[in-house]
């Protein structure tokens, strides 16, 4: 037992002892190379712009405000993604479980299509495919004070006044109102429809795992169909289905640091930029790690406590 | 076992010694008994250095390298090309893998003051530029007031140009994308009004897009982007070497001397025009060259213009204009001291 302990302890000890010569050497490495060694770039002025931000952001800001900046655009874009690929996911998973014959193979045709084209690709597609027909700012299309161009669809907005193309005030691009860029929203639609077929079929698994008796029971105590499906189904299938379907909820947030391709500037684009700038490499690394998992850990908070306080938690 | 350690120990030691000795050895000695000069450059940019068709390579950083090899063996075939990514380039040079590094390369002081490199001069005047569509008609940066600009991430572009803006008070919005191709296919399709990045990547990038001629580079840069070829510290001579290549490059032109009339020319009665070809005194032989090198060079590769027009200028698909690439009686700032 003693000696059991003692080679555990001793293993502890040479892993920590691994990561303080690692530390060590890093430290002592980029020292001899003249680079940054600690944390004090993350109060220096960032200098750069971005284009998007839901904070007032400018470059005389910080670098750290650039990446609390960047990391809210990646908290925004994956929560409204999440929540419209369940939405999508759903819908799409249902219909494959549809008796109707059309409804169930269009449903496995997207299904099989979609998860098997690399999600690079569906973000450079969507990005390409909302530029390429909109019309340039002098054209904006225009339905109620709302304007759609190349740059964005715009909204009225309390504060920020209506949007408008005015050639006197700015040649190249309409002011005012609230902006939804051509880059938040390819970013969306790509994570929403790469997600959601991969939501779907969680879905599949879950509803297929309630067992055939179940069903049986419940239209023998004389359930509608749609009783059934509300009130016997779903709850069983979204047990199963939960823990899968919190994994694409994280994995949605993590892919999003493919945004630096169409021009989002996310987390990882921001990082990039200050990496580029600073030469602290490590350490603005080390910061995205924390930042993601801290996102990570948030998500699985927020899905724990849903799990409980729901009845299908429940066992 | 730890024998087995110590003779990696040592190996390892011996190894490095042994590369300490290679490095500080005299290069030009090395390259004649090699027979072949060794030069770094770019993995692939059209008009500095890309191999052609048939595995040959061609533009401007490749020219300066057949210069060179031309003024020691008077054969500017004699030269062996390492493809480098701008991450390699520095160590493969510190490490002698390398004989000069010739690949669109920053002169910084950063570079010559922490990483024992050597800037032999300033080959080609670059800064960070923008391209737009010519039917803006726009006459500066300045007139991007408000406009969208793609920005392909780099060490410092989106820096200089939020510093521009800074500094002219105006603001724009600049969309950042990690790859040239993905930034000017944005800017192509409408979404920015300008693309900006070096000025040498832009010219290149512009026969890219469907419709070359309905886009211009801008004249006005941001920033200061001066490339010339490098060597390492501690080789006087072979430093003097290489700088004086590019001397007489520039030389040549001033004077008038082509690859086409250099051989008439020996019978100049020019006093410069005798001094540059070797047909009075010796100026080779402190550099450990012959009398002749640089009616050497210039016959192999031509003077600079010739270089300049064939690769980047006129005669390119490029057609960069001389701009501050021009000689200082041109409006230019290349100024090369006489050889006397």
């Amino acid at each position: 037992m003693n000696r059991r302990v003692a080679l555990q302890a001793l293993l502890l000890l040479l892993v920590a002892g691994v990561f303080v010569a690692a530390f060590l050497n890093a430290r002592a490495n980029l020292e001899a190379r003249n680079m940054p060694t600690s944390f004090a770039f993350l109060w220096q002025t960032a200098g750069f712009g971005m284009n998007q931000s839901v904070i007032p952001y400018t470059p005389l800001d910080s670098y750290g405000r650039a990446l609390l900046a960047g990391a809210l655009n990646t908290l925004i874009v994956s929560v409204v993604a999440s929540a419209l690929a369940t939405l999508v996911g759903f819908a799409v998973g249902f219909s494959r479980l549809s008796s109707h014959w059309g409804l169930s193979r269009l449903a496995a045709l997207y299904v099989e299509t979609l998860r098997n084209i690399p999600l690079l690709l569906h973000l450079l597609f969507w990005y390409i495919v909302l530029l390429t027909p909109l019309p340039a700012p002098e054209h904006s299309l225009s339905l109620g004070g709302v304007l759609l161009n190349n740059r964005g669809l715009y909204f009225p907005f309390p504060g920020l006044g209506w949007p408008l193309f005015d050639p006197a005030r700015n040649a190249f691009n309409v002011e005012g109102g609230l902006r939804l860029a051509p880059e938040a929203a390819a970013m969306i639609l790509g994570l929403t429809f790469y997600t959601a077929s991969y939501i779907a079929e969680i879905l599949r698994a879950g509803v297929q795992a309630v067992p055939r008796g179940q069903i049986e029971a419940a239209s023998a105590l004389g359930l509608s169909a749609a009783q059934t499906r509300r009130l016997v189904v779903l709850p069983q299938a979204l047990r199963v289905a939960l823990p899968p379907l919190i994994s694409q909820y994280l994995a949605l947030t993590k892919n999003s640091s493919l945004a630096a391709f169409i021009g989002f500037a996310d987390l990882m684009q921001v990082s990039g930029t200050i990496l580029n700038q600073t030469g602290a490499a490590l350490q603005t690394l080390g910061v995205d790690m924390a930042l993601y998992l801290g996102l990570s850990m948030l998500t699985l908070a927020l899905m724990r406590r849903f799990e409980r306080g729901s009845e299908w938690g429940a066992r | 076992m730890v024998l087995v350690v110590k003779k990696i120990v040592l190996a390892l030691g011996l190894a490095l010694f042994l590369a300490g000795v290679g490095a500080r050895a005299d290069t030009l000695d090395q390259v004649r008994a090699r027979g072949a000069l060794v030069c770094g450059v770019n993995i692939g940019l059209a008009g500095f250095g890309l191999p052609d068709d048939r595995g040959s390579w061609r533009g401007f950083d490749i020219d300066y390298c057949r210069a060179v090899a031309a003024a020691i063996f008077g054969d500017a075939q004699k030269v062996r090309f390492t493809p480098l990514s701008g991450k390699d380039r520095f160590t493969a040079l510190q490490s002698g893998e390398i004989d000069i590094l010739s690949r669109n390369t920053t002169w910084t002081q950063s570079r010559e003051a922490g990483q024992g490199l050597l800037f032999v001069g300033i080959n080609y005047f670059d800064g960070q530029a923008f391209l737009a569509r010519k039917a803006r008609n726009l006459k500066s940066v300045r007139d991007l007031k408000g406009a969208s600009i793609c920005v392909q991430q780099g060490t410092t572009t989106e820096l200089n140009l939020a510093d521009y803006f800074r500094k002219t008070g105006i603001s724009a919005e600049t969309v950042v994308f990690t790859g040239g191709d993905e930034a000017l296919k944005a800017y192509e399709s409408g979404r920015c009004d300008a693309y900006t990045t070096d000025g040498s990547a832009l010219y290149a990038q512009r026969l890219k897009l469907s419709a070359p001629d309905d886009h211009e580079v801008l004249a006005e840069t941001l920033s200061k982007e001066p490339f010339g070829p490098v060597v390492r510290q501690g080789d006087d001579r072979w430093f003097n070497l290489v700088k004086w290549t590019h001397f007489a490059l520039l030389d040549a032109e001033e004077l008038g001397v082509t690859s086409a009339n250099v051989e008439s020319l020996r019978e100049s009665q020019n006093p410069e025009i005798r001094r540059l070809l070797g047909a009075d005194n010796d100026f080779g032989a402190g550099l450990g060259l012959s009398k002749d090198w640089v009616a050497r060079i210039v016959k192999a590769v031509g003077n600079y213009g010739e270089i300049f027009s064939r690769n980047l200028g006129e005669g390119s698909p490029l057609k960069i204009p001389r701009g501050l690439n021009a000689q200082w009686r041109d409006g230019g700032l290349h100024y090369a001291p006489p050889v006397r």
